[in-house]
């Protein structure tokens, strides 16, 4: 890499999008994975291309055919990119089962792209040993159907492997979030988005080098500019699927620096490792289950998934000294629609300020700026 | 209305109103007799193992049921504006922002909100949709001394089940590793409710409750049959009542005497050939949730279009085998919108031939996920493989704000018109 402007070209969602189409071009197969919550392990080993689906959420004109407004712009945006035809060369389709938009999207992308590769993988609802016990069948059921469809058995050597390309890239996204959180990173928090949506699109032991390059050229540097950032209000940010670096400029060009997030894209994607000494798919099944970031549609017996979803929140808020939280919601997001009174409840249980925005597309960034202005100079208030 | 139609006299069934209102009495008799025996109160939620709450004797509350009644009696509107001004999502589902809403705003609550019975225990269930799952949670935030039980199935793809017959949600096959994972969990359920209610699981009494849903579930599919014939037998605002029925209360008696009685009325109608209105002039099937507080039904009816298949009452439905009583329960899930959307699709189609339709109506209900977002493929499904024309009318099933009666007239009016 050859400074650090090079970046953003690398890490940009069109660049990884290409990269992942000239691999299949080569003949690698790619599935498009709608959920997040999927052990891509799996499909890596198999040396298939785990491709998170992503759209744009500006430009909805096909997908109101099949998706009425109300959906969360994610699906539609994905659907839409389905109608235009940019999915086409896609080799298969995934997606969880644990949200009714993603299991709809999987249907609508089923019956519209006819993929020769389709999964709904069984993610179950609770975390406890016999939900671990079932998922571990269910991960291993997947892996069959993948074979059949390779025409090559998935060996656990392959699987352990695959669990420490992941790692790896785990760590070292981790690294640049620790970075950024203290100051050591000369990016902005969109080009940050960029770094973690692109680990989804490419080849992850691709995406680890590329970041080595870019912690390489960042540590070459012998002084960075100032960052300011000892002036700038902390802040956490929440929400399900951002993908739109611009909502994120915008709070950082307001005086603030994104230190910390549970978005997932963001932390809840990569935040935690499998474990490499465990049998690979009790490995698998203790992290997306029951160990890794915790998912707010997964709960244990006789609790509540907000506390521990809170508990997520507080813990980085404290490691990365964040002063506040801004909740970024998708009003057709339905896991958002009914978490957010209880996360905003519980923030303020623990004196923690947080502002809600709500991300309607095309962005009105008047409205966007005046908000989060007020939130900071309150935030900034509250320690003087 | 097109001058085709002319208003007709139209004949609901009275007898079978009266013998609902009398079937909800005897299920408020029931609750208040529980609670005087100290029983505890469970929230349970369609598609869930609601059987389980006769075999333990549980006071049992239904919070769609609640909203559905709200909006039946056009109160609805205060208690969706007290959820969204709590900031629950204004695309969230209706019965959710009723119910949360009834709690935020006891006050604008009928009954004394879901029948002034505050939940010992609330059984989450991932059987039907995610918003079970998640109106669970909120329970479990708003009153923090809740238990929430929760209780998983798969979402049924068509490898594990291959075709399901949605009326009676029986398929051809049920995998191994899915049977055995949701029967453990009944198990676990049953045994929380011996620990919740102090008393040992009765097999004997188990028995009698499961012979008393097969017998309800029995009716209640001879009905849904009987529905298809030649003239449509029955009015939506009398078949309406039903999912009440098939959802949550199979196993009761008085829901057993319902069935038996209404069976041998819709009987006595089809033998003597005899309609909701006296000529029939269009057939249509329905598909979503009834916009509880709206006449659209009547209003159309009266008018010779009936409603001879209304897959959102048949969802409701399923058949009960005492002989196997947890492998009824775990097929309770197999709701179409929780199974293959592909294999539903597939049976939607034998099932509208069946009924011999000319057109389908299809309510979008706002913030059901679930059952929305399939309506525009099943349209394309049914006109590309039926010549079966449909109309999609945007309907929460609890706001009549967003759905007045004339609006929706208007919009489908012209759809009417189309198919004379
Ligand atoms: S979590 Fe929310 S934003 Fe993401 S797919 Fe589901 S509904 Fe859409
Ligand atoms: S209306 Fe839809 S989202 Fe709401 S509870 Fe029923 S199935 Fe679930």
């Amino acid at each position: 890499m050859d400074s650090l402007t090079d970046v953003k070209r690398w890490f940009s969602k069109s660049n990884a999008i290409n990269l992942a189409k000239e691999l299949h071009v080569k003949g690698k197969k790619v599935f498009g994975l709608v959920s997040w919550s999927i052990p891509e392990e799996i499909v890596y080993a198999a040396d298939v291309l785990p491709f998170r689906l992503f759209g744009n959420s500006y430009f909805i004109e096909k997908a109101h055919m099949y998706l009425p407004s109300w959906c969360c712009s994610y699906a539609r945006s994905c659907l839409e990119e389905a109608l235009n035809e940019r999915f086409k060369w896609l080799d298969g389709v995934v997606a969880s089962k644990l949200e009714d938009t993603c299991i709809a999207l999987f249907y609508l992308l089923r019956h519209i792209m006819k993929p020769k590769f389709t999964y709904l993988l069984q993610v179950p609802v609770i975390k406890s040993e016999k939900g671990k016990e079932y998922f571990i069948k269910e991960i291993m059921r997947f892996e069959k159907v993948m074979e059949d469809f390779i025409g090559r058995t998935i060996f656990d050597e392959d699987l352990r492997r695959a669990i420490r390309v992941y790692n790896e890239n785990r760590r070292l996204l981790k690294m640049i979030y620790e970075m950024r959180g203290k100051g050591h990173l000369p990016l902005r928090s969109a080009e940050v988005l960029d770094i973690v949506t692109s680990s989804m699109l490419i080849p992850k032991d691709e995406h680890s080098k590329l970041i080595k390059d870019l912690l390489d050229s960042v540590n070459k540097m012998r002084r960075r500019e100032e960052s300011g950032i000892e002036e700038k209000v902390r802040l956490h940010i929440s929400g399900t699927e951002v993908l739109d670096p611009e909502v994120l400029q915008i709070i950082e060009d307001c005086g603030a620096v994104i230190v910390s997030d549970d978005l997932n894209t963001g932390t809840i994607y990569f935040w935690s490792e499998v474990d490499e000494k465990e049998d690979p798919y009790e490995a698998l099944a203790e992290q997306y289950l029951l160990r890794g970031a915790p998912n707010i549609l997964v709960t244990r017996q006789l609790s509540r998934g907000v506390d521990e979803r809170i508990e997520y929140m507080r813990s980085l808020i404290e490691e990365f000294n964040a002063e506040g939280v801004i909740f970024l919601i998708d009003r057709g997001c339905e896991v958002l629609g009914h978490a957010y009174p209880h996360l905003r409840d519980n923030l303020r249980k623990l004196n923690i300020p947080s502002l809600r925005l709500d991300l309607d597309y095309p962005i009105s960034r008047e409205h966007y700026v005046t908000r989060v202005r007020a939130f900071i100079e309150m935030v900034r208030g509250k320690h003087v | 209305m097109s001058k085709e139609l002319k208003v007709q006299s139209w004949r609901p069934l009275e007898e079978v109103q009266k013998l609902f209102r009398e079937t909800f009495q005897s299920h408020i008799f029931r609750l208040l007799q529980l609670r005087e025996k100290g029983k505890p109160v469970g929230w349970f939620w369609a598609g869930s193992p609601v059987e389980l709450a006769y075999v333990f004797d549980v006071a049992n509350i239904f919070p769609e049921q609640y909203t559905a009644f709200c909006a039946a009696r056009k109160k609805s509107d205060k208690l969706i504006d007290a959820a969204i001004e709590y900031q629950y999502g204004e695309f969230t589902c209706d019965y959710l922002k009723c119910s949360v809403g009834s709690i935020l705003n006891s006050e604008a609550a009928p009954l004394g909100g879901h029948c002034g019975l505050k939940p010992d225990f609330v059984l989450d269930s991932r059987m039907c949709c995610y918003g079970h799952h998640a109106m669970s949670e909120i329970f479990a935030n708003l009153y923090t001394e809740v238990k929430r039980f929760i209780i998983d199935a798969p979402y049924w793809t068509k490898e594990m089940v291959g075709k399901v017959d949605f009326l009676t949600k029986m398929p051809e096959r049920i995998s191994e590793e899915e049977l055995e994972f949701v029967i453990a969990q009944l198990w676990d359920l049953m045994h929380f409710l011996e620990e919740i209610t102090g008393e040992k699981l009765d097999e004997e009494h188990m028995k009698r409750v499961f012979e008393v849903s097969e017998k309800t579930s029995r009716n209640l599919i001879e009905i849904a049959n009987l529905m298809l014939s030649k003239p449509t037998p029955m009015s939506q605002m009398d078949y309406r009542d039903f999912p009440a029925i098939g959802f949550f209360i199979t196993a009761a008696d008085y829901a057993l005497h319902f069935t038996e009685k209404s069976l041998e009325i819709i009987k006595e109608r089809v033998k003597k050939k005899e309609g909701v209105v006296e000529e029939e002039k269009l057939r249509l099937m329905s598909q979503g949730i009834i916009p509880w507080y709206s006449e659209l039904y009547k209003y159309y009816e009266e008018r010779g279009v009936t409603f001879p298949l209304n897959l959102y009452v048949e969802s409701t439905f399923y058949l009960i085998e005492a002989s196997k009583p947890l492998e009824s329960l775990l097929r309770r899930s197999m709701l179409p919108i929780n199974c293959d959307i592909d294999a539903w699709i597939e049976s939607v189609v034998r099932r509208a031939k069946l009924a011999d339709v000319d057109g389908a109506i299809m309510f979008e209900n706002i913030g059901c996920r679930p059952i929305s977002f399939g309506l525009r493929a099943l349209k394309e499904v049914l006109w590309q493989e039926l010549g079966i024309p449909s109309i999609i009318v945007e309907a929460p099933q609890c706001d009549p704000r967003i759905m007045p009666l004339e609006r929706a007239i208007l919009k489908m009016n012209a759809f009417i018109e189309s198919l004379l």
